[in-house]
């Protein structure tokens, strides 16, 4: 019995000292460096690695998911004879929750797991070790631009998602359903707000940004360095980053729609 | 900073353990400026645990390690960072940068630390590739390269601040005999063109002995025995001559296990 109960508390002490130690490494990554052409410039190529090379898995997603939700829309709203709201159903649906959300997911599953398995390889192969042996700090060389990168590139991703969403919604209810355009593009106009719909869902994925980049760059860094231990880190990310974005929707819907 | 200028590296009864495991105990040993000492030992010993512990990558559990009079374990993250400028290790592994070319490796420290225009660096970068032979190969990619031709590369890089202290770790191990030479005698021309001072880990006994002015042979933790090369070959330890020379020495197990095989295997 107390074997069991010092086993159940060592684990617990372990849970512990993890977050301790990816609240300290957090502290650590967030410094820049010192000038700026240097930084800006490594931050410049991360942005195309984690953004711009996750654009077509993000714009395709979103066009799906945006003729999905109007033809769902289209047959629910059929039933009260409000089909015409569908573009206003499409727009916010994709604004509030499906942008933010799915683009978190698909960049935890593309970018993130890419970062762990980079960053655990360049573990594995010493590349960390003989950065800091040159007197070059890993943290500040390595991470910082790529913590930056990210939470520059998902709200960006988040944005282009709903946009590719919405226009894909409009072409299933425009073109295939026959709803009128201008009811389409009317409804959506008038119940969209910049703040409490647009904005929210961008703070939305700069929160989700920061705490994927932060997940995936953490679990890298902890990897073990051996083939399995990259596959676990790599996996810890995924499968950490997209429970964080889900519980963290949870918080933040809640907290922006006043219900706490 | 130089209080101990007839020693670079000092470690002071240095222990050090993984879990319950020691990996040194009481380990005592100096670095003499500008001299080359060879650190041998059977694979295991922790000889690349030593190098790592006395550039500060892993700290002692207990016992000091002073680098140029400054003990290691009073200097804060960033005056650590500084004094490593001073500093290199040439990893086994080379661990160059798989995402940069040979000549951004070999600039990669160059552009860290200096200020230096963009034509300097790449004379300077040229000239350390020409030095062990690669200038050739300035804009490939590292998985090009041969394993030696990537160890010759991270020599290169290493070398590219001029440091005043050079850390080799298992430099021979895997290498042709071509390779081994050449690397060979690149440490050594090295050594002698910087005046620097240079600590070789290896196993590979002939070649550690032929270019070390001092030889220390780790075991169990410890110095087993110090001296240099000549002193060495006579040492009459039965340890020292099994590992020099591969004198077999009856009933000295060359494995570390605790338990004996009859116990393993047949639970007696």
């Amino acid at each position: 019995m107390s074997n069991y109960v010092a086993a159940l508390g060592a684990k617990y002490i372990r849970v512990f000292q993890l977050i301790g130690r990816s609240g300290l490494f957090l502290i650590s990554i967030l410094n820049w460096g010192s000038g700026f052409k240097g930084p800006f410039s490594r931050l410049v190529k991360q942005v195309y690695h984690l953004g711009v090379l996750s654009l077509p898995i993000i714009l395709v997603a979103g066009t799906f998911v945006g003729m999905v939700l109007a033809l769902q829309g289209y047959y629910i709203l059929s039933n009260y004879g409000s089909q015409e709201a569908v573009g206003q159903m499409v727009a916010l649906s994709l604004l509030r929750e499906f942008g933010p959300v799915v683009s978190a997911l698909l960049f935890v599953g593309r970018a993130g797991s890419a970062l762990t398995a980079e960053i655990g390889l360049m573990k594995t192969t010493e590349q960390l070790s003989a950065m800091e042996i040159m007197g070059v700090d890993p943290f500040q060389r390595i991470f910082s631009p790529r913590l930056w990168a990210g939470v520059v590139s998902l709200p960006l991703l988040t944005v282009l998602f709903s946009l590719l969403g919405i226009y894909g919604g409009a072409f299933v209810a425009v073109n295939m359903l026959g709803i009128y355009e201008g009811s389409y593009w009317s409804n959506m106009q008038q119940s969209v707000l910049f703040y409490d719909d647009v904005l929210k869902g961008v703070i939305k994925g700069v929160v989700f940004a920061f705490v994927c980049t932060w997940i995936a760059l953490f679990h890298g860094w902890q990897a073990k360095p051996t083939s399995e231990g990259v596959s676990r880190a790599t996996t810890a990310t995924v499968v950490q980053g997209s429970l964080a974005v889900l519980g963290l929707d949870f918080i933040l819907t809640a907290v922006m729609l006043g219900g706490f | 900073m130089s209080s101990q200028p007839n020693y670079f590296i000092e470690c002071r009864n240095l222990h050090y353990q993984v879990d319950d495991r020691a990996i040194f105990s009481d380990l005592n040993l100096k670095i003499e400026v500008g001299s080359i000492t060879a650190i041998l030992g059977p694979s295991g010993t922790g000889k690349t645990t030593l190098l790592k512990l006395l550039c500060g990558q892993l700290k002692p559990t207990t016992g000091a390690v002073i680098v140029d009079g400054c003990d290691l374990a009073d200097l804060s993250r960033k005056e650590l960072l500084y004094l490593r400028k001073r500093l290199s290790l040439l990893f086994q592994s080379g661990a160059l940068f798989t995402d940069l070319t040979v000549f951004e490796n070999v600039a990669f420290p160059l552009r860290e630390h200096t200020k230096l225009p963009e034509h300097m660096i790449r004379d300077l970068v040229l000239l350390r590739l020409e030095s062990v032979g690669l200038r050739d190969t300035a804009n490939l990619m590292p998985a090009a390269l041969s394993g030696g031709m990537a160890r010759r590369v991270a020599l290169a890089r290493s070398l590219a601040l001029d440091p005043e202290f050079i850390m080799y770790d298992e430099p021979f191990t895997g290498q042709d005999p071509i390779s081994m030479n050449v690397l060979l005698k690149l440490i050594a021309q090295t050594h002698e063109n910087l005046a620097l001072t240079s600590v070789l880990v290896s196993h590979d006994v002939k070649e550690a002995l032929s270019i070390a002015d001092t030889v220390l042979v780790l075991n169990h933790g410890k110095v087993q025995a110090r001296g240099s090369p000549e002193q060495m070959q006579a040492h009459t330890d039965p340890f020292i001559q099994q590992f020099l020379f591969g004198k077999g020495v009856e009933g000295e197990p060359f494995d570390c296990a605790i338990e004996s095989l009859r116990e393993q295997v047949l639970h007696e």
